[in-house]
């Protein structure tokens, strides 16, 4: 497949990106002692992108022969040529990479028998069914992308990729008459199977997962207002995400996002500094793991905010030359039939100086925010998610459980109102997929933060 | 391609003991306009085969993107049917008479040309209505689908049915003031009808989102809400999920029990329509190739049925309903909420309240909770809208909010499920300042 990618490119002329994908999927769902969902998918191709008169063209073929490929690179061709004269795009910031690359894998997803994934599921749903009269629902779901790629490129790229990300799911509900509450405890990982539980353990998700529905069951939904907050890593990593590093990727900064024009002015407290990174050393096994971007380039790490100043945006190739700046390598494409686009990897707070108790008995009225749930962003770094453990603090000590948390806000005044920084720092939110006209896997985190925030709830 | 019978056959001679194909053949032409313009046009084409296999009263299911790799899916899906775990409930329907729905399919599919130029018109349209609008994305996409079906029982269904859509994404900016995203979208069987949207649709994003500048938080208070179309549609998924035959066995739903018992004000009902001639929610078939049907969901507030597919239906001994989605999912194909009277008429019940154009929280199923952020609102005073809102929570039980409701509107949007009115629901706590 390599040498006929590099034929077809050597052949073409101008600007020209080639892709082998193919990813192996699996998905297994485990609910009340049933095995619901055993499903495998291969979904394997190339995408041919190219670049005519500042326009680009794109078409995806399953027919990786070399004369399928070649019909899908004429195809991108006569795309592109419609479009003439509608688009200026100059040149492209690379940084090629060369070489074959892995990330680290422990035990390999591909050597892990479907029996034993299956076997699991059904052993930690089953335990989970175990932790108290009041469960009425359990659920457990495994999925997995055994993702390879070839890129490449006129620019230069020519690399083997192999990028395995797995998730993993414990749902539980309780219910006390009718009222019911969910509980849930997942995780997600680029690697293999020991990367996949490197911060929860499969025997300790069920408990987990029970007990956030048996404390949801007997919880007051809190007051709407301004609470001073303390944020957990995955909460802290949401935040990260979706308010702050949407608003950074660089499409939507050209497209006017409120960070347009404001590399170099303080958004933050002077105790932030985020960064987005491809390959972080305290945690290579985070789902955003991106060994080389979908143009082929080298990603390197993108210091966001440093110490509350606004230093940098997300690039592909196009976005790094319209700015004039490194290309940081966010370019990422679903499946061989998506184009890249700028999108996240790992994005997280650095540590700082606080301990959890530190920020804890400094609290005297206040909220613990735990485990990140669904959130969205806007233009106006205006944000709001959902959090799935919620407690009241009061004077310095945890108390009671509060539901239905949703927290709002805009997310460069709570940053600015960030007062006090974690020294310890964990990847937390890499189960799900973030959603950008095409769906990524990414994660998030940083240390425990504590900051103020708006709390939705009853009058 | 081979024929679907073919399929069926190698899965049974491979050693499943029943099993069903799914084949979707799919060609697509799109353009993607990014940060104000063009970016990208692509033209695709491409198959997918799902096997279910079942060995015994065991199931497991294997899908590729290549034809020629069928054999490899059939083995896994066995392979991986063998490793699982005995459901007696485990089934496939067997085959009834399938009547199709007229005009799916639009013999006239638009070139990428022609795609291009729509965008154009949705892009500069937007951008000419005022300076300020920006276009984050807008995609026009064309689609042309086969879908087929064929099991081991005897089904052996296919449908035609083409789309095409339009979406425009973007935000106003005045100097440094940024308003919130907003979109707009329109999506139809027949290329004409998005045609003659194009203008009146931009004109009405680049309207929307000047609007949406000068926003402020909304006072504190309990007072109405006027859901807008696109946020109907999210109480519906909510109900969607109630009356999921599934969730309901699976004590995972507090409609258990409530056939016959009110649930909604009684002022609501809502009938599934999957068989409307023309409407892209239309279908001749579920997931699993039953016949769909219009289906009465809810009258007069009282839940009237479950949504089922075979699994379900087994499971409690009655008919597949034909709201299977594929795999395990289950859901409403098209529903309809009967108005109660016009958008005008609403308002003037509303003395203090917020226009919730888009709903950005959460509406939990399970718990109720009602939690989250208004998106391009208005504060609404004595019928009149007053101001745009921002940094403003709703808060409320979505099972208060089902029996809240006191008017639905006689104008309809369109949204991914299908035209739908605004609803007006009392009691709701407005959180801004």
């Amino acid at each position: 497949m390599r040498n006929i990618l590099r034929e077809l490119v050597s052949a073409m002329p101008g600007v020209i990106q080639l892709r082998y994908h193919r990813r192996k999927s699996l998905r297994i769902k485990v609910e009340n002692g049933m095995v619901k969902e055993v499903g495998s998918r291969v979904l394997a191709g190339v995408g041919a992108r190219i670049l005519v008169d500042g326009v680009w063209g794109f078409s995806s073929t399953a027919d990786v022969t070399k004369d399928g490929i070649y019909r899908a690179i004429k195809d991108a061709h006569s795309a592109a040529s419609i479009g003439k004269g509608l688009r200026e795009t100059g040149d492209l910031a690379t940084n090629p990479a060369t070489g074959d690359f892995a990330v680290v894998e422990n035990r390999p997803l591909a050597g892990v028998p479907a029996e034993e994934k299956i076997a699991l599921a059904r052993t930690v749903e089953e335990a989970a069914r175990k932790c108290g009269d009041a469960i009425t629902n359990t659920e457990t779901f495994y999925s997995e992308y055994l993702d390879d790629k070839i890129i490449v490129t006129s620019n230069g790229a020519d690399v083997a990729v192999h990028d395995p990300k797995a998730m993993f799911y414990v749902t539980v509900l309780a219910a006390d008459g009718e009222l019911l509450e969910t509980g849930m405890v997942s995780c997600g990982s680029t690697g293999g199977w020991d990367e996949l539980f490197r911060h929860y353990s499969p025997e300790e998700m069920p408990d987990q997962a029970a007990g956030i529905a048996m404390n949801n069951l007997k919880a007051d939904v809190p007051e709407g207002g301004m609470y001073t907050a303390i944020l957990d890593p995955s909460v802290v990593g949401l935040l990260s995400h979706e308010a702050i590093g949407h608003t950074v990727e660089a499409d939507f900064v050209l497209a006017g996002a409120i960070t347009k024009d404001k590399i170099g002015e303080k958004v933050a407290s002077e105790k932030i500094t985020l960064v987005d990174d491809p390959l972080p050393s305290f945690d290579q096994g985070g789902a955003g793991v991106l060994p080389v971007d979908d143009e082929g380039n080298k990603p390197c790490k993108a210091t966001i905010i440093e110490n509350g100043i606004l230093k940098s945006y997300l690039h592909d190739a196009e976005s790094a030359n319209v700015f004039g700046v490194a290309n940081t390598g966010n370019a990422r494409a679903f499946t061989y039939k998506d184009e890249p686009l700028i999108r996240m990897r790992n994005t997280y707070i650095e540590p700082g100086e606080n301990t959890f108790d530190e920020m804890l008995a400094a609290t005297d009225d206040g909220v613990y925010l735990k485990r990140a749930g669904g959130g969205q962003a806007d233009s106006n770094a205006e944000f709001m998610f959902m959090v799935g453990e919620a407690w009241k603090i009061e004077k310095g000590k945890i108390t009671r459980p509060l539901r239905g948390v949703a927290i709002s806000g805009q997310a460069f005044e709570v940053l600015s109102s960030a007062d006090m920084v974690g020294n310890d720092v964990l990847l937390d939110m890499g189960s799900g997929h973030c959603g950008k006209i095409q769906p990524a896997r990414v994660d998030g985190g940083g240390p425990h933060l504590r900051c103020t925030v708006k709390l939705g709830g009853k009058l | 391609m081979k024929p679907m019978q073919e399929y069926v056959n190698d899965t049974l001679n491979a050693g499943a003991s029943d099993t069903q194909v799914k084949r979707i053949t799919t060609s697509s032409r799109y353009v993607y306009f990014e940060s104000n313009s063009l970016k990208t046009l692509k033209s695709d084409h491409d198959t997918n085969i799902s096997v279910k296999a079942f060995a015994g009263n065991k199931a497991a299911a294997a899908s590729s993107n290549d034809e020629a790799t069928v054999g490899d899916s059939i083995a896994e899906a066995i392979t991986l049917a063998r490793a699982s775990k005995e459901d007696d409930a485990l089934c496939l329907p067997e085959p009834q008479p399938v009547e199709a729905v007229e005009g799916l399919y639009d013999d006239y599919q638009p070139d990428l040309a022609t795609c291009l130029n729509a965008a154009r018109t949705l892009v500069e349209t937007a951008r000419g209505y005022d300076p300020r609008v920006m276009v984050d994305s807008c995609i026009v996409q064309a689609n042309r689908t086969n879908y087929e079906l064929a099991s081991s029982r005897g089904i052996d269904v296919s449908e035609q049915a083409t789309y095409a859509r339009f979406v425009l994404m973007g935000m106003a900016r005045d100097n440094k003031q940024v308003s919130s995203f907003d979109h707009m979208y329109m999506l139809d069987v027949a290329w004409s009808r998005i045609r003659e949207m194009l203008v009146p649709a931009a004109e009405k994003f680049g309207r929307m989102l000047i609007e949406s500048l000068g926003a402020r938080p909304a006072p504190n208070g309990r007072g109405f809400a006027l859901f807008s179309p696109d946020t109907v549609g999210e109480i519906l998924g909510t109900l969607s999920s109630l009356i999921n035959a599934r969730n309901v066995q699976e004590q995972a739903s507090r409609f258990k029990d409530k056939i016959g018992s009110q649930v909604m004000a009684d002022i609501v009902t809502i009938r599934d329509c999957p068989r409307i001639p023309g409407a892209y929610t239309s279908t001749a078939f579920d997931g699993e190739g039953v016949p769909t049907r219009e289906l009465p969901v809810v009258e007069n507030g009282v839940l009237a049925t479950y949504l089922y597919d075979s699994y379900s239906a087994k499971k409690d001994g009655v008919h597949s309903t034909g709201h299977s989605l594929g795999g395990t999912g289950i859901g409403l194909h098209a529903p309809r909420i009967n108005s109660t009277e016009s958008l005008a008429e609403m308002r003037k019940q509303i003395d203090i309240g917020i226009f919730v154009k888009r709903y950005s929280g959460d509406m939990d199923p399970m718990n109720g909770v009602v939690s989250g952020v208004v998106k391009g609102g208005r504060y609404i005073e004595n019928g009149c809208d007053s101001f745009s809102v921002t940094d403003t929570l709703i808060n409320t039980d979505l099972f208060d909010l089902y029996m809240n409701i006191t008017a639905v509107s006689e104008e309809t949007e369109l949204t991914p499920w299908g035209p739908q009115p605004y609803i007006l629901v009392k009691d709701v706590d407005i959180i801004g300042k």
